[in-house]
């Protein structure tokens, strides 16, 4: 523990300097961009799995944390969605208000979920929340089997918001929600989540009221969900497509792949999943003729990533990394003494 | 009217049979190897795509070639449970969830690769015999009015009632069954008393494997298109009657299933009577939600036992 | 109404379906007093524990703890959650540590209420939190040190020794302010050194904590040694209370354990 440490890597280890990282990254590769040298397309295609990325982190609090198993996020995205075409759409209503009816939406069915949660556990829960999003995907239908949207002249506080704008207000709300959620997993909360996860008995007689965090995670989880599905459209602006294709079981499959490769305890790491799942694909592998011609390979690829991570790394690349930092400085270490003894 | 009514729900025979043959699938693997398969629907769908394959390529007729399909599903189940599961790093129940839902994902990718066209293949005309000028349906005097059943249904309602049968007998009275019982009770305890335990959970994948399959194919046979995703509402019904009749049974999930759709039937009878006819596009939001405040209200499920939590 | 009892069970009744797990149980516990709960298998020790912290709700009977304010407690009226607030905390019979945390979380985990932080507060990361967990960090240091643990202080608990993980749960009683701590066999699992040094450190906690302890244990050698006195329960039912002179003498408990009366000699 007396070892001098680079000032560098440990400023590193704070959550709000990592995300200022990332954001300046995302920042660059869009002004390179906007500088002729990268492609648009690229910067459209991060903007989208960055939108993936947050309902991957609210994800991540739920699984990886809360230990709570859902299949519900596509019926959660779809809420989102439907909330922002008929605001927006439908209604004409400004973005502003579009946001706060998805997120008080949003936070009435995470809490519903989170009751369901109370009564039914472990694998009867992924199934009961695979049932809702279900209900939820019929609902959207019954309600409007097509959904067109044209967001061009899109509004944020009166001014028209460009494309780059857009893909900087997700980049925002992405970078605002990590810090959230970082903060939280490294404060009394998370760690009530990991107790609750382990052994509920344990953290009910520690004090912890598995309803309140039971409800809090569905909650957070829900909220992103739906954010991502506003964003989405705000994203995608203009679309015709069925609501019963929107958002089938392909989706919560893939959020739950991303964050199960990534690593469900690690934030960056479900974010690189997500990467892996939706950025590869549509950032660099879209753009290869082979996968163009065939898209359902990638499919696959995905598939077979998950079984191979859940078989072999139960922790995602996040333990990959790990274990490969822990075997490095055990060198180091090793060599440190070996250096003393000569 | 009456007549109509009994009509309306001899008309989901079919769909009746399916869930449940789909429900004992599900139920078996959640007994033996405690946790759900998320494949089922997609090997349920791989077979079948074999079947039909069978059929356009070489003409051979269905209830021939729903055999090699039947062995996909029986061979996939196998590889799930012995090449997969058995090799990874301690996995837990909800790791084995995820895994079958990778398995989706591959199947999903896969069948588009090997069948080609991920579009329906039409399977209804050869088995229905409807171009061979048979009629397909039976109509049966009742009540002042007439019953009309598809002799589809009828077929499958006979070898549902024979598959089932035969499965819980070898439940109750096989040397296998009691293995089946006992592993569901406890593997570990199994396992100390001398049972096989993993050559019962690779039969039963296999069972489960080889049932998706059957089912798929009367489902198509009945004149659902193919697809990728075709049995997935019903693989979700499927587990949803699970939990609906209770998973502590095996006969729990199948009253479920009937259950299940019975309710969807009379929410979709209830659309013939003048002024509910917007009803047919709330059906399965309905019958969701109507499902949703049972098991909330009964977790343990209609026919299930309430486990009471030991610390 | 007698003040000088901590807790105080009246015919308590715990029946599940035709089972009478616990049926018509009363006894006090003394302030400071360390009180053997013993039984053969299945007499409902656990269960009168798991009533006591609301993880099962009787079916009938009383549940009365001494309150601060001297006023009795009535603990059905609780929630299990909320049990911890008054100082009684438990151990668990198939250890329950939190493998997903260090030593040091796990005695935060049991400090968990003391933190008033909001979640806003939390989500931020606002000072106060810091000045919070500082404080309750320091405490845990502190059982740390007094449970001899502060080598393991940053080894996630997941692998490490059984004795040590029984030590991490007696440890986390310690965080909560404790009044009454409820030990469910601790002595399973631990070799004689071990349990030899157990009757030392449940006096010592006694003597710094000032609580009372309440245990359940099958190793009657540590009942026998470090109990003040013992309640003997055969299939829900009282057999005898007393001291550990008058529990051996006891021809009742005597049948209950060995079923011939006098076979022994």
């Amino acid at each position: 523990m007396n070892q001098k440490q680079n000032p560098i890597s440990n400023l590193l280890k704070k959550p709000g300097a990592q995300i200022l990282l990332f954001v300046a990254l995302a920042a660059g590769v869009q002004l390179l961009s906007g500088g002729g040298i990268l492609p648009n397309s690229l910067v459209y295609a991060l903007g989208n799995t960055l939108i993936y990325a947050i309902v991957a982190i609210g994800f991540c609090l739920l699984l990886g944390y809360a230990g709570l198993a859902s299949l519900g996020t596509a019926g959660f995205i779809g809420v989102g969605a439907y909330i922002a075409y008929y605001m927006m759409q439908e209604l004409g209503l400004p973005f502003i208000l579009a946001l706060a009816a998805t997120i008080a939406v949003s936070l009435l069915l995470g809490i519903i979920v989170g009751f369901i949660s109370l009564r039914i556990e472990g694998i009867y829960l992924a199934i009961m929340t695979l049932g809702l999003s279900e209900t939820i995907r019929n609902l959207l239908m019954a309600l409007k089997p097509t959904i067109k949207i044209d967001l061009n002249n899109l509004k944020l506080f009166g001014t028209p918001v460009s494309d780059t704008g857009s893909y900087y207000l997700i980049l925002g709300i992405f970078a605002v929600l990590m810090l959230l959620v970082a903060n939280l997993i490294q404060s009394p909360t998370g760690r009530a989540m990991l107790a609750m996860k382990n052994s509920t008995s344990a953290a009910q007689a520690m004090g912890i009221s598995l309803m309140k965090y039971r409800l809090l995670s569905f909650v957070i989880a829900t909220v992103f969900a739906a954010l991502g599905g506003l964003l989405y459209m705000v994203h995608v602006r203009t679309m015709t497509t069925a609501t019963s294709t929107l958002l089938t079981l392909t989706t919560s499959l893939n959020i739950l792949g991303g964050v199960v490769i990534g690593g469900a305890k690690s934030l960056w790491g479900s974010t690189f999943g997500i990467f892996i799942i939706y950025g590869i694909q549509s950032m660099f592998l879209s753009k290869i003729q082979f996968f163009q011609k065939n898209p359902a390979f990638i499919t696959m690829i995905t598939g077979l990533l998950i079984i191979l991570v859940v078989m072999f790394f139960p922790g995602g690349f996040a333990q990959i990394v790990w274990e490969l930092k822990m075997k490095w400085q055990g060198r180091k270490l090793k060599e440190k003494e070996a250096a003393h003894e000569s | 009217m009456f007549a109509t009514f009994v009509s309306t729900l001899l008309s989901s025979l079919l769909t009746i049979c399916i869930t449940c043959l789909s429900a004992f699938a599900v139920t078996l693997i959640f007994k033996t190897s405690t946790t759900t398969n998320f494949a089922q629907g997609s090997i349920a769908a791989l077979g079948c795509y074999v079947t039909a394959d069978l059929f356009k390529k070489l003409g051979l007729p269905v209830w021939l070639g729903v055999f090699p399909g039947i062995l996909v599903g029986v061979l996939s189940g196998l590889f799930v449970d012995v090449v997969i599961f058995r090799r990874g790093r301690s996995v837990n129940p909800v790791g084995k969830q995820i895994i079958t839902m990778g398995l989706v994902s591959i199947i999903f990718g896969g069948i588009p690769l090997i069948f080609g066209n991920p579009e329906s293949i039409p399977f209804e005309p050869f088995y229905n015999a409807v171009a061979a000028g048979k009629k397909p349906n039976l109509f049966v005097p009742f009540a002042g009015g007439e019953l009309v059943i598809t002799k589809h249904s009828l077929i499958c309602l006979g070898i549902t009632l024979l598959v089932l049968g035969s499965l819980f007998a070898l439940l109750k009275f096989s040397k296998w069954g009691l293995a089946v019982r006992t592993t569901a009770s406890s593997e570990s305890t199994a396992e100390l008393m001398g049972i096989n335990t993993h050559a019962v959970t690779a039969v039963s994948w296999a069972i489960a494997g080889g049932l998706g399959v059957l089912a798929a194919v009367m489902y198509a046979g009945g004149g659902a298109k193919i697809g990728v995703s075709f049995m997935t509402t019903i693989q979700v019904n499927a587990f949803l009657a699970g939990i609906l009749g209770g998973f502590s049974t095996f006969y729990g999930p199948l009253v479920g299933a009937v259950v299940i759709q019975l309710a969807s039937t009379c929410v979709g009878f209830l659309a013939t009577v003048p002024g509910f006819s917007g009803i047919t596009r709330w059906n399965m939001v309905i019958v969701y939600a109507l499902m949703l405040i049972v098991i909330l209200i009964k977790p343990q499920g209609l026919l299930g036992k309430p486990l009471v939590k030991k610390v | 109404m007698k003040a000088d009892s901590v807790l105080r069970i009246q015919d308590l009744c715990m029946y599940f379906g035709g089972v009478k797990a616990v049926d018509g149980l009363s006894f006090e516990v003394k302030p400071g007093e360390i009180f053997g709960l013993i039984g053969p298998n299945g007499a409902g020790k656990t269960t009168v524990f798991n009533c006591i912290t609301q993880f099962y709700k009787p079916t009938s009977g009383q549940l009365l703890f001494q309150g601060e304010a001297g006023g009795e407690i009535d603990l059905c009226k609780k929630k299990v959650h909320e049990v911890i607030d008054l100082g009684i905390v438990r151990t668990f019979q198939n250890v329950e540590v939190i493998r997903e945390l260090t030593v040091l979380e796990n005695l935060l985990i049991a400090g968990h209420r003391q933190f008033q932080a909001s979640l806003a507060t939390q989500a931020l990361h606002l000072p106060r939190l810091k000045r919070e967990e500082k404080r309750i960090r320091e405490k845990a240091e502190k059982v740390l040190g007094f449970m001899d643990l502060m080598l393991y202080r940053d080894r996630y608990a997941y692998g490490l020794p059984y004795g040590i993980l029984k030590k991490i749960e007696i440890a986390r009683t310690l965080m909560a302010e404790p009044k009454l701590i409820i030990l469910d066999e601790p002595a399973a699992g631990l070799n004689d050194t071990e349990t030899a040094e157990l009757a030392g450190l449940i006096r010592r906690i006694r003597q710094e904590y000032q609580c009372a302890v309440l245990l359940v244990e099958h190793d009657m050698g540590l009942v026998m040694d470090v109990c003040d006195r013992i309640c003997a329960i055969s299939f829900g039912k009282l057999l005898a209370i007393g001291t550990p002179e008058e529990i051996q003498a006891n021809e009742d408990v005597r049948t209950a354990y060995l079923g011939h009366p006098g076979k022994e000699d």
